[in-house]
């Protein structure tokens, strides 16, 4: 497969004060494939994804994101990139299908509606639609995220630690989930990549 | 179980670790009664003294120069302009530049030498009752006073008997000194800014707390459309508040409603405005609900005290009113007051209103400033 990168970044930098995050790390993702992105605790993952998706300002490196060049074209790069939060960061008072159709509208989708109905058809989600998010056992929760961080068809997803806190069945089902994502190609006939921590 | 001190002494030793690193409560702890103290101590004057007053003269005699003479000895007014034109009087009077005009009447002096008895009149704006009801009790007495050191000679026979002139007061705008009349416009701006500055403050840092703002800024959506969308719901709210808030002045304190209500609307929507871009800014700085509430008290308390709602605006010393004149509040009073009360037209509310709108311009601007696109 002579792929192209998803993402291709070098010297990637971040520091908080005299604590140096990130120091200096080199990524190289190809297109429509699932990579891991390890590490111990305090490493560095969630600030380097959060940087990939223009959340944080780099100190330093340079490097591509879709193409995008992701110092400076971070608002495009948004478009594309499905991010999901480490920490459940949905509205807990709004139901499954009202916070979708609420990031339905930021991202513009169009006919709203149906995406929204395949997409929760697709996350077996469709049932549970009309529940608030808060009341959502934590698996579920993760669905309702993947669910929301996919409406767009992303061409490049960012899993920030998917899984933490999610019983092992769920787990395997999400994981299959991902992995049946990435060889439809999320949605889209070009190739999708998803990059996770876990 | 049985009861432990030890377990107690951990429990201490936790609060007190928490609350070392808690800076705002730590703050309002010594701030809010430090505050406090020194408003209430050094601002608060429930017997103002010195209060703007200009007088109209009609007849530069002699007995006018010691009527004036008398009235700055009292320490209750400050002569601040002196004309020969009462409408001139009458307007510094309205925009709210004095609260006092003394009137000398044509012919004062020969009218006092007549025995005649001639009428010292002072209006007073009584928006306010409890601003003026010292200085007023002050100024009655002056007609038995002021000429003593001039009725000598040939006109002795003036310094006994009633006195040589009579001291008549107008109270204008509120006749029947209804406190209510005063109260009741001047909560729109406390009650206002309370809601205003946190609920604005709270939909901000509510997302922090919770997380979603992460997710806010990882959609796309740009700083001013979030701003946007969060601040006009309160407009809403500010706009049901203010309608609740006039219905009640009217129908039920009896509240009068001279002026134009268009006007109103239109000073109280810079108004609302000014709070919102406050509350804004503040939610940019605190990390959680509960220091956006604490921000929000820092920024009340002042405003109910030095904005002349609570307590006479004339009576304070400079310093305070100096500060008291950056909050949006002081001047909204005055535009509120002036033109339920009043009746003050666009051209008389305009020196309150570009001090507000100049508030409102610049704080708008800093909340927008300090908005992040980032986690940064």
């Amino acid at each position: 497969m002579t792929a192209s990168l998803a993402i291709d970044v070098r010297g990637l930098t971040k520091r908080f004060g005299n604590k140096l995050a990130v120091d200096h790390i080199d990524i190289a993702v190809p297109e429509g494939q699932v990579w891991g992105f390890l590490g111990p605790n305090g490493s560095g993952k969630t600030t380097t994804i959060r940087m990939l998706c223009g959340l944080l300002r780099a100190d330093d490196g340079r490097g591509t994101c879709l193409g995008l060049d992701f110092r400076t074209q971070s608002e495009a790069i948004k478009r594309q990139v499905g991010y999901m939060t480490q920490r459940f960061s949905f509205w807990e008072d709004l139901s499954i299908r009202e916070n979708l159709d609420f990031v339905a509208r930021l991202y513009g989708i169009r006919n709203r509606r149906a995406r929204i109905d395949e997409t929760l058809d697709q996350l077996g989600l469709a049932q549970r639609q009309r529940q608030l998010a808060g009341e959502l056992s934590g698996g579920w929760k993760q669905r309702m995220a993947l669910a929301a961080c996919m409406l767009h068809d992303p061409r490049l997803l960012l899993l920030d630690e998917p899984t933490a806190g999610v019983d092992p069945k769920a787990r395997r089902d999400f994981w299959e989930e991902i992995h049946a994502l990435s060889e439809r190609g999320l949605t889209r006939p070009s190739a999708a990549t998803a990059l996770s921590t876990s | 179980m049985r009861f432990s001190p030890r377990r107690i002494a951990a429990i201490l030793t936790k609060e007190f670790l928490q609350l070392r690193r808690d800076k705002l409560t730590l703050a309002m702890i010594i701030g809010v009664p430090l505050l406090q103290l020194c408003l209430f101590g050094f601002a608060i004057n429930l017997n103002p003294k010195n209060l703007p007053t200009a007088i109209s003269v009609g007849d530069p005699g002699i007995f006018a120069r010691s009527i004036v003479a008398a009235l700055e000895n009292s320490s209750y007014f400050q002569i601040v302009a002196q004309t020969n034109s009462p409408a001139a009087a009458r307007r510094m009077l309205r925009e709210g530049q004095v609260i006092f005009v003394v009137e000398i009447p044509v012919n004062f002096t020969r009218d006092i030498v007549r025995g005649a008895r001639p009428d010292l009149l002072i209006e007073s704006d009584a928006t306010d009752p409890a601003a003026g009801s010292y200085a007023l009790a002050a100024f009655n007495n002056l007609a038995g006073t002021a000429l003593r050191d001039d009725l000598v000679g040939p006109l002795k026979a003036r310094a006994q008997g009633p006195p040589p002139f009579n001291a008549v007061s107008h109270l204008l705008y509120n006749p029947e000194s209804n406190t209510q009349y005063n109260i009741v416009p001047g909560l729109l701006a406390i009650i206002l800014t309370m809601t205003m500055v946190l609920m604005t403050c709270l939909a901000l840092t509510r997302e922090r707390e919770r997380g979603t703002y992460e997710n806010l800024l990882a959609m796309p959506a740009t700083p001013l459309e979030i701003m946007i969308g969060k601040i006009t719901p309160n407009i809403v709210i500010g706009a049901i508040q203010s309608s609740l808030i006039l219905l009640m002045a009217r129908f039920i304190f009896g509240v009068p409603m001279i002026g134009s209500l268009g006007l109103l609307t239109a000073a109280l929507t810079v108004y609302i405005i000014a709070n919102l871009a406050v509350g804004y800014t503040f939610s940019t700085v605190a990390q959680n609900q509960l220091q956006a509430m604490q921000m929000t008290l820092f920024f009340i308390l002042p405003t109910v005290m030095l904005s002349g709602f609570a307590f006479p605006f004339m009576g304070m010393p400079g310093w305070a009113r100096a500060l008291g004149e950056v909050l949006p509040a002081t001047h909204f009073l005055r535009v509120v007051r002036g033109i339920m009360l009043k009746g003050n037209g666009a051209i008389d509310i305009w020196p309150d209103m570009w001090p507000l709108a100049l508030f409102t311009l610049a704080a708008g601007t800093v909340a927008l400033l300090r908005f992040r696109r980032t986690l940064d």
